[in-house]
């Protein structure tokens, strides 16, 4: 199930903004587990299921994915764009695209030849705005077609690699939507006291915009953030987060310290894997408009490790989706078996 | 519709940095009182001015507030330091004249530097021209703010004035107001504070009014001067419906709206897509549940500068666009 939702949601486009183009899909696989839908006024999905008590659990994942904005059509038929959510230019060259203009249309991004870029030219950054689309089409036949603020992204299907490894574009944090939905099915077997909420939040990227009114929207007692971290390969410090050994749990400031410890103890008494990952003042997710949404929601994070983070080839472990979800739904069963103020109280 | 030269002029010589609006709140108050259903002052010191209606509710800001500087040391010679209120760069600082609330004035000046590259804003003084540090101490402290002075100037077409960010915003909604049309909508005219140190105002009267759509009016950078930056809009253009900023996505449906109602009504319009920078639907749109929300935007060209310019056609077409959206 996680894989095939995972390959299709991959295969549409959900850049920041635009999430609702393609929510549709969402509503498809979460639908059959939840049992009402709204949304907040700027693109966030909120998906219920309602329980017997009045505690109300908001899970998060974010919806959209980094992608690009047309600035300018050039007289010669070329365009230029931007980027919207954090890109390195050097992963857009030689790179198949997509524009979503009145139709959608094919584009490159090229470079120049080897030959003619001198040496110290080549070392210096790429930077987004001296990279262009080819379309091949003219200025004129774009002008029908597309126009400046249209959205595009990188033209790739995902990928299946060895084991039970997978890469695609947007992985985050459609991998954080597949953790809220092994949630649901994990839910719906061993049923809930907690209202539960999943929220697929808008604009996460260019800011945390949509977890700041869904959050408001729901106002929650808790707040479970599913989000990606960095993944472990051979350029990266030695302590980050591997891949196929369960969830990062972030520790750090933003994090309520009484729920994370009864994410671990609730891991270790299960046998779920977990890492750590320490995360000492910005974490860059929606945990950041979450713990300071209306009175304060108590939050804790969890990262899916995932490599090569914004680039068109993010990279992760189908096993770690599982063992998070697993871990949630056990975590959201002994919270409804406790006093949730009393895990709360400092 | 004529455009109002003496008004522009008067709120662009109009002294009311961020978290000092009190002068241009009551000039404004002034000019829209006889128009209004509502007129409050909001605890932050938001101007909102109401006309009432059992439509939509909508809410348009434009900022009140300019950047200028805010004096930090006075030293025992009788220099002045200070700094930055809103976004200001000390090489554009130095040799400009400053004026304060009370009239008085100083000039920007440098320690000496061998590498003028390096400049920062500790290395910058403000001499107020008296060899007095009695005087000098006795008319200026910590805590006190100055602009820009710059003689306001018009051509034919355009116009160089300080603060037109955002006094040309607050400006459209003005004449706007006083050319309300008939309309069931419930219209909040919103003269925000704060808007260059981070939106605060609008933060604030977001959240009170609860708006079912939100439209800021402000300036734009433009692509049209020698080797500048590189986007589209253009002095001279039409009105810049904004689709994206650092603050902003605009969400597609008011997108839609802004140049629908440009097409209907013959307004002429560009797109715009700033790479940089914000404005109050930024803050306004992520308020309680979240309001779709755009910019209407005024290309002007030396944004933050004491000479910023600006289109007077530009500004009759933001005109046109807003009141076609209050009656939408």
């Amino acid at each position: 199930m996680i894989k095939n939702f995972l390959f299709e949601v991959c295969s549409n486009h959900y850049v920041s903004g635009y999430e609702h183009t393609n929510g549709n899909i969402l509503k498809k696989y979460f639908q059959p587990y939840t049992d009402s839908f709204e949304e907040d006024n700027i693109g966030s999905y909120i998906f219920k299921s309602t329980g017997t008590n009045s505690t109300k659990i908001m899970l998060a994942a974010h919806s959209d994915e980094i992608g690009l904005m047309i600035t300018s059509i050039l007289d010669n038929g070329f365009l230029r764009f931007t980027s919207v959510g954090g890109i390195n230019a050097a992963s857009l060259v030689a790179q198949d695209i997509i524009i979503y203009g009145k139709e959608s249309i094919f584009g490159v991004i090229g470079i120049k030849p080897p030959h003619l870029t001198p040496e110290e030219e080549r070392e210096k950054p790429l930077k987004t705005k001296d990279l262009f689309i080819d379309t091949g089409l003219s200025k004129k036949e774009l002008e029908k077609k597309v126009s400046i603020g249209d959205i595009a992204v990188i033209k790739r299907q995902p990928l299946a690699l060895q084991n039970s490894i997978i890469s695609s574009r947007q992985l985050d944090d459609k991998a954080g939507i597949a953790v809220m939905l092994v949630v649901a099915h994990e839910l719906k077997k061993i049923s809930h006291n907690s209202n539960i909420y999943y929220a697929a939040t808008a604009q996460e990227e260019t800011g945390c915009r949509g977890s700041a009114t869904a959050s408001y929207k729901i106002n929650p007692d808790i707040g479970i953030v599913l989000d990606v971290g960095f993944g472990l390969t051979p350029d990266m410090p030695p302590e980050t987060a591997s891949l196929g050994k369960g969830p990062a749990v972030a520790i750090g400031g933003r994090f309520n310290p009484k729920l994370t410890k009864k994410f671990i103890e609730v891991c270790k008494q299960y046998n779920y894997e977990f890492q750590y990952e320490a995360s000492p003042s910005s974490s860059g997710t929606d945990t950041e408009s979450l713990q300071i949404n209306r009175e304060g929601i108590p939050c804790i994070l969890l990262s899916i490790p995932l490599r090569y983070m914004h680039t068109s080839v993010e990279t992760i472990d189908l096993k770690d989706i599982e063992t998070t979800g697993k871990a949630i739904a056990r975590f959201i069963n002994e919270i409804d078996n406790s006093d949730l103020e009393e895990i709360l109280c400092f | 519709m004529e455009f109002n030269s003496e008004l522009m002029k008067k709120f662009s010589n109009c002294f009311s940095p961020s978290g000092r609006e009190n002068n241009i709140r009551n000039l404004i108050k002034e000019e829209i009182k006889d128009y209004v259903d509502e007129l409050t002052t909001d605890p932050l010191g938001n101007l909102i001015a109401r006309k009432k209606g059992n439509g939509k509710k909508i809410l348009f800001s434009a900022h009140m507030d300019q950047i200028g500087l805010i004096i930090t040391h006075v030293d025992e010679k009788g220099f002045l330091r200070f700094s930055n209120v809103g976004g200001l760069h000390p090489k554009e600082l130095l040799g400009l004249r400053m004026i304060f609330d009370n009239n008085l004035e100083g000039v920007i000046c440098s320690e000496e530097l061998k590498d003028k590259e390096k400049l920062t804003m500790s290395k910058l003084y403000l001499d107020v021209a008296s060899t007095s540090v009695d005087f000098v101490k006795n008319n200026f402290q910590i805590g006190d703010m100055c602009v820009f002075k710059s003689e306001y100037y018009e051509t034919e077409d355009c116009v160089i004035c300080k603060a037109a960010d955002d006094r040309i915003g607050c400006y459209i909604l003005i004449e706007a107001l006083k050319n309300h049309p008939a309309t069931d909508n419930d219209i909040y005219y919103v003269f925000s504070v704060q808007e260059e140190v981070g939106c605060r105002g609008a933060k604030t009267a977001g959240y009170g009014i609860n708006p079912d759509i939100a439209i800021a009016l402000d300036v734009t950078a433009t692509g049209d001067s020698p080797d500048g930056i590189k986007m589209d809009v253009k002095l001279g253009g039409g009105a810049a419906i904004k689709l994206m900023d650092k603050s902003l996505i605009t969400h597609p449906q008011v997108k839609e709206l802004l140049t629908n109602l440009s097409i209907e009504n013959n307004i002429k319009y560009q797109y715009e897509v700033l790479e940089f920078g914000g404005t109050d639907s930024g803050a306004i749109h992520m308020t309680r549940t979240g309001v779709p929300s755009g910019v209407i935007s005024i290309p002007t060209r030396n944004i933050h500068s004491s000479g910023e310019i600006f289109n007077k056609n530009d500004v009759l077409e933001c005109i046109k666009l807003t009141i076609s959206i209050t009656k939408s």
